[in-house]
């Protein structure tokens, strides 16, 4: 079962932002990273800390400063125009005039697919995310967590090597996102994909993945990463594991570190 | 009370207009000695029925009809063209301003005379008065609609590697969209004023040339046909659009009275 | 050193393109179209302006007149409109009944109704200045409405939960709330009140903005044509930067005025 190598290397990858006359603004530093595939990892730190960053340097928005980024080993330069990469945006970025459906079918579009076939996968997907019957509601008729959905359903679509998620659920109520998380569970176990996930919280980056990385305060680096040995397929009640409970606090510990030396709450 | 809200403004509304063309009627059959003044409606409404029979009204409407469907369209294209040009290229955006600000800032009315000068009495030159009217908004808020695009869209075509044709074919254009309509909403109030001053300034046709002449022969009951029928062309033109500008965008909250001019 | 930079290039661009016109109709008018009653080069326009207002000063009167029935009307537009919108937004009775009549001289091109407002009112003053009320009219009306309407449903309940009376609601909350709203309708205003104008003088008048630009075309006298246009497009210019000077001062927690 194991991948002859990693989906994903970083080597030494940074990002600063040039200022005229000044030093480039760091974002993050020296990030080495090795992901494996159909692993489930989570990017955790404190606010500010570049992690968002990184996941748009990795989906090809935005330009990295240095170092190298391989998938399945080659270079992403050279795969750029592949579209390899699903990402999952986190506030709701459907496009308004269309369907869920037509949103979902925005990436496979002009790519060469027959329209029905590229249509049953697009309904396919939709029917994964438990959207089933409302692929022709518009955007404005969903709900949040709804729209999450459809998000989540259209980047799928386009069958990437890996999942980013950018804070996918921070937008939702607390217990529509705890409903959301089990849902993403079940999800990922049916496709199998590699994902890496941005979040805040830290209780959700422990229920949902195999391993946790720490930021560091910007400019980011790699603090720690953490294991998540617990079992599978997990629901709510894990969250009372002490297991659970014990990783949950480590990190947080972590994080409280990192603000303090970062100069405090107040400075975030 | 609260159970059929929609039929109790209607009431309201009619009733409204009823007191008023009868008073209207009451006041003029009073006044009758100045019946050159205010027409009573009934005189107004057999006047009409003339005019429509004997195929004038048609005539004109017609010539009217034609010149501001010609002018409105051309617009729309030339302005969806160069208002995305001036939203997507900011230097192209600066190079315009001065023009766009200087047209839209002399009324409507300013521009006519030299028009008329220029392109002749003919059908033509009201074309282009309706053009040069309708341009302005259109290429102004077409421009507006590129530049509010929510960026998350754009990072969206980005994010699904979009060529650029598609990028703008599938996310500029209809994100635009309810922008682009409420130019055509504002530009066609404006236009209709145009066609109907330029048509009264010089021309042998038209609801303007009717309202030149009935104004000038003193023939009240047509000048008033002539005024009714602009209204109610003013109000259908804008209904309609309104309706299109609803059902173009649903998602968006268009305000039951935008500010227009 | 960047920052000033980047400030120039687009003045520069927008200068450029300004120069770059007025060329393009100086060459125009000088060398492609000689004829004078089509079209005259900017300087000939400009010493003709220089003549108006400085050497004869023949444009004043007019300018004058113009303005004196700009600012009747307008005023008392402001003065009709703003609290009639007010009860419209506040009383649904009142919106219901002055609904179709505010629909209708609305969307209508107001140009129809001089010739009608001629007729009542006759030749002097008087009609002239209906007209530009009844431009004027509209967006003020429209515009106080819907700002008060919104503004009422935002904070009504506000209000009530400090328990403030109707008066002092009114007072404290919806009118300071509903100035953006009401000046957008100024904004408005002022350009169709002008266009009003142009229009009222077009009918029998002897003086006037209006009167000078279609005496003007009708005697193809295409230099004071030019320079009655110039005027109206300063006036308007001059108008919006008054109303949004007047909107930053009124309501300076607003970041930037709204676009008209």
């Amino acid at each position: 079962m194991m991948m002859a190598g990693p989906v994903l290397e970083l080597r030494n990858l940074n990002k600063d932002i040039p200022r005229p006359g000044r030093e480039p603004f760091a974002i993050f530093n020296d990030i080495n990273l090795s992901v494996r595939e159909g692993e489930f990892v989570s990017v955790v730190g404190p606010s500010g800390c570049g992690k968002t960053t990184m996941l748009r340097v990795l989906n090809g928005l935005l330009p990295h400063s240095g170092g190298e980024i391989l998938l399945d080993g080659k270079a992403a330069d050279q795969v750029s125009d592949q579209l390899l990469m699903g990402f999952v945006f986190q506030g709701a970025s459907l496009l308004p005039w269309r369907t869920s459906l037509k949103n979902v079918l925005l990436g496979l579009e002009g790519r060469g697919h027959n329209p029905q076939e590229a249509e049953q996968v697009a309904k396919k997907f939709l029917d994964l995310v438990g959207l089933n019957g409302f692929e022709n509601h518009y955007p404005h008729e969903l709900s949040g967590g709804m729209q999450q959905r459809v998000n989540l359903a259209r980047a799928l679509a386009v069958n990437p090597r890996i999942l980013l998620m950018d804070e996918p659920f921070a937008a939702l109520d607390a217990q529509t996102r705890s409903f959301m998380q089990l849902e993403l569970l079940r999800i990922w176990a049916e496709t199998k994909k590699t994902v890496i996930f941005v979040t805040h919280m830290i209780a959700e980056a422990v229920l949902l993945s195999d391993r946790v990385i720490v930021f560091s305060h910007r400019p980011g680096t790699i603090r720690s990463e953490f294991n998540i040995p617990l079992p599978r397929p997990r629901d709510m009640d894990i969250k009372s594991n002490p297991q659970f409970l014990d990783l949950e606090n480590q990190i947080w510990k972590q994080i409280e570190q990192e603000v303090k030396a970062a100069g405090g709450f107040a400075q975030l | 009370m609260t159970f059929f809200p929609v039929r109790k403004e209607i009431t309201r509304g009619a009733i409204s207009i009823f007191a008023g063309v009868a008073l209207w009627e009451i006041l003029a059959r009073a006044l009758l000695e100045n019946e050159l003044l205010i027409p009573p409606p009934s005189s107004v409404a057999s006047t009409f029925w003339l005019l429509l029979t004997s195929g004038e009204l048609n005539r004109h409407f017609a010539t009217t009809a034609t010149e501001f469907i010609y002018g409105f369209s051309a617009a729309c294209l030339v302005g969806v063209v160069l208002g995305y040009l001036m939203g997507m290229y900011k230097w192209f955006d600066e190079i315009m301003d001065p023009w766009m600000a200087a047209l839209y800032s002399i009324p409507v009315i300013a521009l006519v005379p030299m028009i008329i000068i220029w392109f002749g009495i003919g059908i033509f030159s009201k074309i282009v008065v309706v053009f040069k009217i309708t341009l302005v908004a259109i290429i102004l808020n077409t421009a507006a609609g590129i530049k509010n695009l929510d960026p998350i869209w754009l990072e969206l075509a980005q994010s699904m590697r979009l060529s650029s044709w598609q990028t703008t074919y599938k996310i500029r254009l209809p994100g635009a969209l309810p922008f682009i309509i409420t130019g055509m909403r504002l530009g066609v109030g404006r236009a209709l004023l145009a066609v109907v001053v330029a048509e009264l300034m010089a021309s042998n046709a038209g609801l303007g040339y009717l309202l030149r002449d009935s104004s000038e022969t003193w023939d009240s009951p047509k000048l008033f046909v002539t005024v009714i029928l602009l209204a109610v062309i003013g109000l259908t033109s804008f209904n309609l659009i309104k309706r299109f500008e609803q059902r173009m965008a649903p998602w968006r909250q268009t305000a039951e009275w935008s500010a227009d001019s | 050193m960047n920052e000033d930079r980047r400030n120039l290039s687009p003045l520069l661009l927008r200068l450029g393109s300004v120069l770059a016109g007025l060329l393009a109709w100086h060459y125009a008018a000088e060398v492609l179209i000689k004829d004078s009653s089509i079209l005259v080069s900017p300087l000939v326009v400009l010493s003709k302006a220089y003549e108006m207002m400085i050497a004869t000063g023949e444009l004043y009167p007019h300018l004058f007149a113009s303005s004196v029935i700009f600012f009747y009307g307008f005023v008392m537009a402001i003065l009709v409109g703003v609290p009639l919108g007010f009860l419209m937004a506040l009383s649904p009775l009142v919106r219901d009944y002055v609904n179709p009549w505010m629909t209708t001289l609305y969307t209508a091109p107001r140009i129809a109704f001089a010739p009608v407002l001629l007729l009542w009112f006759g030749i002097g003053a008087g009609s002239k200045v209906a007209i530009v009320f009844l431009g004027c009219l509209f967006p003020v009306l429209i515009n106080s409405y819907y700002g008060m309407r919104v503004v009422n449903r935002e904070y009504v309940e506000l209000a009530r939960s400090y328990r403030l009376d109707r008066w002092a609601l009114f007072r404290k909350i919806l009118l300071p709330a509903s100035v953006p709203y009401i000046l957008a309708g100024v904004r408005l205003a002022i350009g169709r009140g002008l266009t009003g104008v142009a229009i009222a003088e077009w009918f029998g008048a002897t003086e006037g903005l209006g009167y000078l630009i279609f005496f003007a075309g009708q005697t193809l006298n295409i230099p004071v044509l030019f320079v009655g246009v110039a005027v109206f497009a300063v006036l308007g210019i001059l108008g919006f930067e008054i109303v949004r000077r007047v909107e930053i001062y009124t309501t300076p927690w607003r970041g930037q005025a709204q676009g008209g």
